[in-house]
C-alpha cells in the first residue's frame, strides 16, 4: 500500500513572531521551525497503516528550501522518501493554489490514501486536504481519530464530530484522510532513524515536474489574497469594580444586564 | 446583482445556534454590500428547521430537502449545493466554521472554482470590496483577506464571531421555497455505519452559552463548591484552565485553552485563572468576559470586560447570591 | 597540541587555539533533530518531580531513552552506535540535562565513563561482544573505582585480583561504593591492584577489568539515599571471589590507573556539558519567571538587579560553552592529551552552574525555595558535579601539577646543567633565552577581528605573566611545591581563567567571521565582558602567589585544629 503525506513546515507553537516589511507575511528569519502539529499525527498515522498492511509512506511539502528541515524530520520518522514541491512558482499561494500544486504531484505517485493533517497552525485554513480530494476526484473524510486496516477496497475510520460525538464510516480507496491531532501518540525521531533519513531519497520539484499549469498555482492561482498581516490591537483594559465583595458583584450584575445585556 | 446566501446547519431537523450567528454575519455583509440576503437550508425533514429560519430578517429561505442528505456525508451536501449555486449564482455564500462544514465545503469551492476564506472573525466593507478578518497562527496574528477575481465567494464564519442574538427578526416571516435540485446521479460513497457518544455527559463546552472557568486560584477540588453554585446559578457550564484538569480536580473535558477546548460564549467567567497565554487562545473571543483575581497585574484583565481584584472566596458567594437576586426579579 | 599546557611556559599554541571548533552541518542538522526529539520526550514522558520523590527512573523511561539512542552516540556505527563526534556527544548531553538530572547522570555514568574504558582500550574481540548492547541502551554500564577507603586517592584501592594459574583465570575480591548505575547495570569497568613484575621486584599495580554482572560473586548493595539526583543508581558494588577469565582485562596489566585517568578526563568532559545544559534551563526558567513574576506594578524583569542576575547567568553559560566546545574540538581534531582542558572545564561549568542555581533559585525568592517549583530540586541536583569524577579540589591540584610538568623539568635540566655547564652548555643558553624573551616579548596572537583583537590584549601579557609567576613558584619552592596546596590553586585558578579568556576570544573571532551584524556583536560583547572580569582575577591570583595571604590562612588553621575547631581567637583548648 502507498500513503503518501502531506505535511507542511510552520513556526513553532511558542515562537514569537514578527511582521516582515511587507506587512502581509511572517519574518521567518531566526524562527524556530516544527512540521506542523496535525501532520505530525498525520505521518504517524501513515506508518502505523504502512507498518500494519506493508507499504511506504511517501512524504510530500510544499515549501520554499528552508523547509528541506521538516522533510528530514519525517524522513527520520520514517517515511520512505519524500517530494518538496520547492519553486518559486509555488510560493505566496492560498489553500486552493496549494492543493492543485499537491494534487499533480499525488496524481504521478498514484498512491492508495492521501493523508493531511487537519489544518496548520499557520494559516488555518483546514481545507487544502480536502480541496485535494475533490480535485483527485477523491472521497475524503476529515476529523479522522482512528483508521483500521482497509478491506476490500475500503477503508474504516473513526470521525470526531462535534460535542462529544464520533462517527465510524467507511470510505472506499483511494481516499484522502484529514487526520486530528492525538489520533496516536506521535513517534520519536530517534538517532538511528535521523542518520538513516540522510541516505533517503528527496526530489525537488517545479511545476514542470508535476505537469502542473503555472497560472495554477502559488501566488498565480490564489483566489483569495491576503492585504495586510498584522498584530492584534490589544482591548482596553478590564473595568475593575471597587468596593467590597457584595458592592462590586452587584455593580457587575447591573452592568452584565444593562451594558453587557448577557443577563 | 447576486444574494448573499447564509447556508443553514441543522441537527435533527432543528437549526443548529450557529446558524443563527451565520445570519447575523449575513445580515451584516448584506447591509455593507446592499445585496439581499437569504437563507438555505439542506437536509431531508427539514422543514420546520426553515420555518424557525423564516422567522429571521431575511429576503426568502430556500430548502434543498432530499433523502441522499440525511444522514450527513460530504458527497451529496456538496452536489447539491453546487447545483444550487450554480443555478442561482449567488454573490456571496456564509457557513458557520463547523466540523461538518470543514468537511465538505472546500470540496464544494473546489467543485466550483471558488474562493473559500475560512474560519473569519469579522468582515468590514468599506468602500466596496469586503474585508474579512481571520486569526491566522492560533490566533496571534490578524489577518485582512479579500477575495480576487470573479466567481461564488465562500466564507465561515468562526463561532462567536457574531451572536446570534443579533440576527434580527423580520418583520414577517419570509418566505421558502423549494430548491430543486437532482441527486439522483449522485453517488454517495461515503457510509456511515455508526455515530455515537464516547464519554456519557460529555459536555460541549462550545455550545454553552455561559461559561464559569476556574483556574489555580481555586486551590484545591473541594474549593470547587463554590464556583460549581455560581455556574448554576447563571445556567452556565464549569469549565477549567490546564492546572485545574492537569491536577484532576476537574475532567479534561472541562479545559479550555490551546491544549482543551477553544470557547465563545456570550459570557465567560475567569475565576482565579491568570491568563497566561494557552489559555487566552481559548476564550478571547468570548462575547463578555469579567474575570475574577486576586492579582490586579494578572494578564487575564487585559482581554477582560470587567474586573473584580480581590479574594475570589469572598467575591464568588456573593455574586451567586446576586445573580440569584437578579433573577429572581 | 594544547590549549592549557603551553601556558606553563609562557605559550599560546594558536593551532589548538584557532578557529574555534564547530561540527559539520550534516550533524548540526542530526542534533537539531534529535533535541526535538528529547525535549519532546522529556516534555511527554519525563516526570522530574515523581523521579526526585520515588528515587527511581522508571524502566519506561530508561527503554525510551534507549530507542532514541542516546545510550550509544559515541560508540562507532560498527558497534551499533551513531559515531557522533565529541562534540555532538556533549551537545546532546546538555540537552539530556536540561530534561532532567537524574536521567544525565545515568547516561552519562554509562557512555562517559562506564562504557567509554572499553572503546578506548578494549581489544576488537571485547569491543564487539560487549558494546552493541550496550549502545543499544539493552545493557547499562557503569564506573567501578571508588573504594571505602580510597576516593580521591585512587592509586589507594584495596580491591584485588589475584591470578590463580590453576583457573587460568583472575579471582576478583573487594568492594566499590557509590557507584553510579551500581544497582541497574550489567556490565561494570572495576580496578582492581594486581601484582605485576617491574624490575624484578613485584609490585602492586591496578588493572581494569571487564566484570559482566553475570559472574558468580558480583552483586550490589542497597540504593543509598542521595541529597540530589535521586532518580539515579547508586550502590555499593560487590565482588567476592568473582572468577573473571584474562579475556576480559581492559588494557594492560597493571596499565589500569592510565584507563582510569583518560576514561575520567572524557567523563569530566561529558561532565562539564551537561553542567552547562543544566544551566541553560536554569537561565530560561529563570526568564520567564522573571517575565511573568510581577512586583511593585511591573514584571519583575524591568528591575536592574534581576537584569544583572539574568545577564550574569548568559555570561557563565557563554564562558562554560566556550571551553567545553574549545575541548571537544580538541578531541576531535585527534589531541592525545586533553586531560588539563577537561578538569578546568569540569571546575569551572560544576561551579558556573552552582552559582546559576542559586541565582535562578534567588530570583524565584520565597517561591524558589519551596517544593512547589522546581528550584530546590536543580539546586539539590547540581551540587553532586562539584563532588563526583573527582572533587574541584583534586581537580585543581591536578591542574596545577600537571601544568608544572614542563617547566619543572626545564628547571631540573638547568639545575642539571648547572652542575655539569659544560656539557648541558646547549641546553643552558637555550633555557637562559627563553627566559630572556619571556620577559621581553609575549606570546603573539593571529590577525584577529579589529574588534576582537582589542579584546585578546590581556591574554598574552597575562599568559606572560603567569609563566614568570609559574617560574617563581617552583624557584621558591622547589619539591615543596606539592605540599603548597593554596598556591597550587592560584596557579590553577589563573590557568583555568587564562584558558577561558582563550576560549571566549577564540570564539568571538570565529563569531564575528561567521555571522556579521548583531549575531556577531552579541559575541563580542560577551568575550569582552568576560575577559575583563578574568585578567583581573589572574592577576590577583597571581598578586596572592607572593604575599602575605596564605601563610596566614595556615596560622588560623593550624589555630582552629589545635583548638578542635573553637575558632575565636584567644582560647586554648584547655580553657
Amino acid at each position: 500500500m502507498k500513503i503518501v503525506v502531506c505535511i507542511k513546515q510552520v513556526p513553532e507553537r511558542d515562537a514569537r513572531l514578527r511582521i516582515a516589511s511587507d506587512g502581509k507575511s511572517v519574518d521567518t528569519a531566526g524562527v524556530a521551525t516544527e512540521i506542523n502539529e496535525s501532520d505530525q499525527y498525520a505521518l504517524e498515522a501513515g506508518l502505523r497503516v504502512a507498518e500494519k498492511v506493508g507499504g511506504e509512506v511517501v512524504a510530500l511539502l510544499l515549501g520554499p528550501d528552508a523547509a528541506e528541515e521538516a522533510i528530514r524530520r519525517a524522513l527520520a520518522m520514517g517515511a520512505a522518501r519524500a517530494i518538496h514541491l520547492n519553486d518559486a512558482g509555488f510560493q505566496g499561494g492560498d489553500a486552493s493554489s496549494a492543493a492543485k500544486a499537491l494534487a499533480a504531484a499525488v496524481r504521478q505517485e498514484s498512491p492508495d490514501l492521501v493523508l493531511t493533517g487537519l489544518q496548520s497552525d499557520d494559516a488555518g485554513w483546514s481545507q487544502t486536504g480536502v480541496i485535494l480530494a475533490q480535485l483527485l476526484g477523491w472521497p475524503s473524510a476529515t476529523l479522522i481519530m482512528e483508521i483500521e486496516q482497509p478491506e476490500d477496497g475500503r477503508i474504516k475510520v473513526k470521525r470526531e464530530l462535534e460535542a462529544g460525538w464520533f462517527q465510524w464510516i467507511t470510505l472506499p480507496l483511494p481516499a484522502v484522510l484529514t487526520i486530528q491531532s492525538g489520533i496516536y501518540p506521535v513517534r520519536y525521531a530517534t538517532l538511528k532513524g535521523i542518520m538513516g533519513a540522510k541516505k533517503k531519497e528527496m526530489k525537488k520539484m517545479g511545476p514542470a515536474d508535476v505537469g502542473v499549469d503555472g497560472g495554477q498555482v502559488g501566488a498565480a492561482g490564489r483566489k483569495v489574497e491576503l492585504k495586510r498581516l498584522y498584530v492584534p490591537e490589544k482591548t482596553a483594559e478590564a473595568e475593575i469594580l471597587e468596593g467590597d465583595a457584595a458592592t462590586a458583584a452587584a455593580s457587575l450584575v447591573d452592568r452584565l444586564q444593562k451594558e453587557a445585556k448577557v443577563l | 446583482m447576486g444574494a448573499i446566501w447564509a447556508v443553514i446547519q441543522t441537527e435533527k431537523g432543528e437549526p443548529r445556534g450557529v446558524s443563527y450567528e451565520t445570519i447575523a454575519g449575513g445580515q451584516k455583509l448584506a447591509a455593507a454590500l446592499g445585496k439581499p440576503l437569504e437563507a438555505l437550508v439542506l437536509g431531508a425533514g427539514v422543514a420546520g428547521a426553515a420555518e424557525k429560519v423564516a422567522a429571521r430578517k431575511v429576503e426568502r429561505v430556500r430548502v434543498i430537502e432530499d433523502p441522499k442528505l440525511d444522514p450527513y456525508t460530504p458527497d451529496p451536501y456538496t452536489a447539491a449545493l453546487r447545483l444550487a449555486v450554480e443555478a442561482e449564482k449567488p454573490d456571496y455564500v456564509l457557513f458557520p466554521h463547523t466540523y461538518q462544514v470543514r468537511d465538505w465545503v472546500p470540496r464544494l469551492a473546489a467543485a466550483l472554482d471558488a474562493g473559500f476564506i475560512s474560519d473569519v472573525v469579522d468582515l468590514r466593507a468599506d468602500g466596496g470590496e469586503p474585508v474579512f478578518v481571520r486569526q491566522p497562527y492560533q490566533g496571534k496574528l490578524n489577518a485582512d483577506c479579500a477575495f480576487t477575481g470573479s466567481g461564488p465567494r465562500l466564507v465561515s464564519f468562526q463561532a462567536g464571531a457574531f451572536l446570534a442574538d443579533d440576527a434580527a427578526k423580520g418583520d414577517a416571516s419570509a418566505e421558502i421555497v423549494a430548491q430543486p435540485v437532482d441527486l439522483s446521479g449522485v453517488e454517495v460513497r461515503t457510509q456511515v455505519l455508526e455515530t455515537f457518544q464516547e464519554v456519557e455527559n460529555k459536555v460541549d463546552l462550545s455550545r454553552a452559552d455561559v461559561i464559569v472557568a476556574v483556574g489555580r486560584g481555586i486551590g484545591k477540588q473541594e474549593n470547587l463548591g463554590v464556583v460549581e453554585e455560581l455556574a448554576a446559578a447563571l445556567g452556565g457550564q464549569l469549565a477549567a484552565s490546564r492546572p485545574v484538569c492537569d491536577n484532576e480536580w476537574l475532567p479534561m473535558d472541562r479545559q479550555i485553552g490551546s491544549s482543551g477546548q477553544t470557547v465563545a460564549p456570550r459570557l465567560y467567567l475567569a475565576i482565579g485563572i491568570s491568563g497566561a497565554i494557552q489559555h487566552l487562545v481559548g476564550m478571547k473571543n468570548s462575547g463578555t468576559i469579567v474575570a475574577i483575581n486576586k492579582d490586579a497585574n494578572a494578564p487575564i484583565f487585559s482581554v477582560a470586560d470587567y474586573g473584580i481584584v480581590g479574594d475570589l472566596f469572598e467575591i464568588v458567594p456573593a455574586l451567586t447570591a446576586k445573580v440569584k437576586e437578579a433573577r429572581g426579579a | 597540541m594544547s590549549v592549557c599546557r603551553p601556558f606553563f611556559t609562557g605559550h599560546l599554541d594558536l593551532e589548538a587555539l584557532f578557529p574555534f571548533p564547530s561540527m559539520s552541518p550534516e550533524e548540526s542538522e542530526t542534533l537539531e533533530i534529535l533535541r526535538d526529539s528529547l525535549e519532546r520526550f522529556g516534555k511527554e514522558r519525563v516526570d522530574s518531580r515523581r523521579i526526585d520523590a520515588e528515587a527511581r527512573l522508571p524502566r519506561e523511561v530508561l527503554d525510551g531513552l534507549a530507542e532514541l539512542g542516546v545510550f550509544g552516540i559515541i560508540v562507532p556505527a560498527e558497534y551499533d552506535g551513531a559515531g557522533a563526534s565529541m562534540m555532538f556527544y556533549a551537545k546532546a548531553f546538555e540537552t539530556l540535562a536540561r530534561i532532567d538530572g537524574s536521567i544525565v547522570v545515568t547516561v552519562g555514568a554509562h557512555e562517559s565513563i562506564g562504557l567509554k574504558g572499553i572503546l578506548q582500550f578494549g581489544t576488537e574481540e571485547q569491543k564487539r561482544r560487549f558494546l552493541p548492547p550496550l549502545a543499544r541502551g539493552e545493557q547499562l554500564a557503569a564506573f567501578a573505582l571508588t573504594e571505602p577507603t580510597s576516593g580521591s586517592d585512587a592509586a589507594s584501592i584495596r580491591t584485588r585480583a589475584t591470578w590463580s594459574e590453576e583457573r587460568g583465570a583472575w579471582i576478583l575480591d573487594g568492594t566499590k561504593i557509590w557507584i553510579t548505575n551500581g544497582g541497574i547495570a550489567e556490565v561494570f569497568t572495576v580496578f582492581a591492584q594486581t601484582a605485576v613484575e617491574r624490575e624484578g621486584k613485584t609490585v602492586d599495580r591496578i588493572t581494569a577489568f571487564i566484570v559482566p554482572r553475570s559472574l558468580e560473586g558480583v552483586s550490589s548493595g542497597p540504593e543509598e539515599h542521595k541529597l540530589g539526583i535521586r532518580g539515579s543508581s547508586t550502590t555499593e558494588v560487590h565482588f567476592e571471589g568473582v572468577v573473571v577469565p584474562p579475556d576480559l582485562v581492559l588494557g594492560e596489566v597493571g596499565g589500569g590507573f592510565k584507563v582510569a585517568m583518560e576514561v575520567l578526563n572524557s567523563g569530566r568532559l561529558g561532565l562539564a556539558a551537561g553542567c552547562v545544559g543544566g544551566m541553560k534551563q536554569l537561565l530560561a526558567e529563570a526568564t520567564s519567571y522573571a517575565l511573568e513574576r510581577r512586583q511593585f506594578g511591573r514584571p519583575i524583569a524591568e528591575f536592574e538587579l534581576i537584569q544583572k542576575k539574568l545577564a550574569g547567568m548568559a555570561l557563565e553559560i557563554y564562558g562554560a560553552e566556550s571551553i567545553v566546545y574549545l575541548t571537544t574540538g580538541l578531541v576531535d581534531r585527534g589531541a592525545a592529551d586533553y586531560s588539563l582542558e577537561s578538569a578546568i572545564c569540569k571546575v569551572k561549568a560544576s561551579e558556573g552552574v552552582w552559582r546559576v542555581v542559586n541565582e535562578a533559585l534567588q530570583i524565584a525568592g520565597g517561591m524558589g525555595y519551596m517544593q512547589e517549583y522546581p528550584y530546590e530540586r536543580y539546586l539539590r541536583d547540581a551540587r553532586i558535579n562539584l563532588i563526583f569524577e573527582g572533587t574541584n579540589e583534586i581537580l585543581r591540584l591536578y591542574t596545577a601539577l600537571s601544568g608544572l610538568e614542563a617547566p619543572g623539568e626545564q628547571l631540573k635540566a638547568v639545575a642539571r646543567a648547572l652542575r655539569d655547564p659544560i656539557k648541558q652548555l646547549g641546553l643552558l643558553t637555550g633555557y637562559a633565552r627563553g627566559r630572556a624573551r619571556r620577559a621581553i616579548h609575549r606570546p603573539d596572537l593571529p590577525d584577529l577581528d579589529p574588534a576582537v583583537a582589542e579584546i585578546a590584549r590581556p591574554l598574552p601579557v597575562w599568559v606572560a605573566e603567569f609563566a614568570g609567576a609559574v617560574e617563581w613558584a617552583l624557584r621558591r619552592h622547589g619539591g615543596e611545591i606539592v605540599e603548597r596546596q593554596i598556591a597550587l590553586e592560584r596557579l590553577a585558578e589563573a590557568a583555568g581563567d587564562l584558558f577561558l579568556m582563550a576560549a571566549v576570544v577564540s570564539r568571538a573571532e570565529e563569531g564575528r567571521r561567521a555571522e556579521p551584524g548583531p549575531g556577531g556583536e552579541a559575541h563580542v560583547t560577551r568575550a569582552r565582558l568576560i575577559v575583563n572580569e578574568a585578567w583581573r582575577r589572574v592577576r590577583r591570583q597571581l598578586g596572592r602567589l607572593r604575599e602575605y595571604p596564605d601563610n596566614d590562612l595556615r596560622v588560623v588553621a593550624a589555630e582552629v585544629l589545635a583548638s578542635s575547631g573553637a575558632y575565636l581567637p584567644g582560647r586554648r583548648p584547655a580553657e
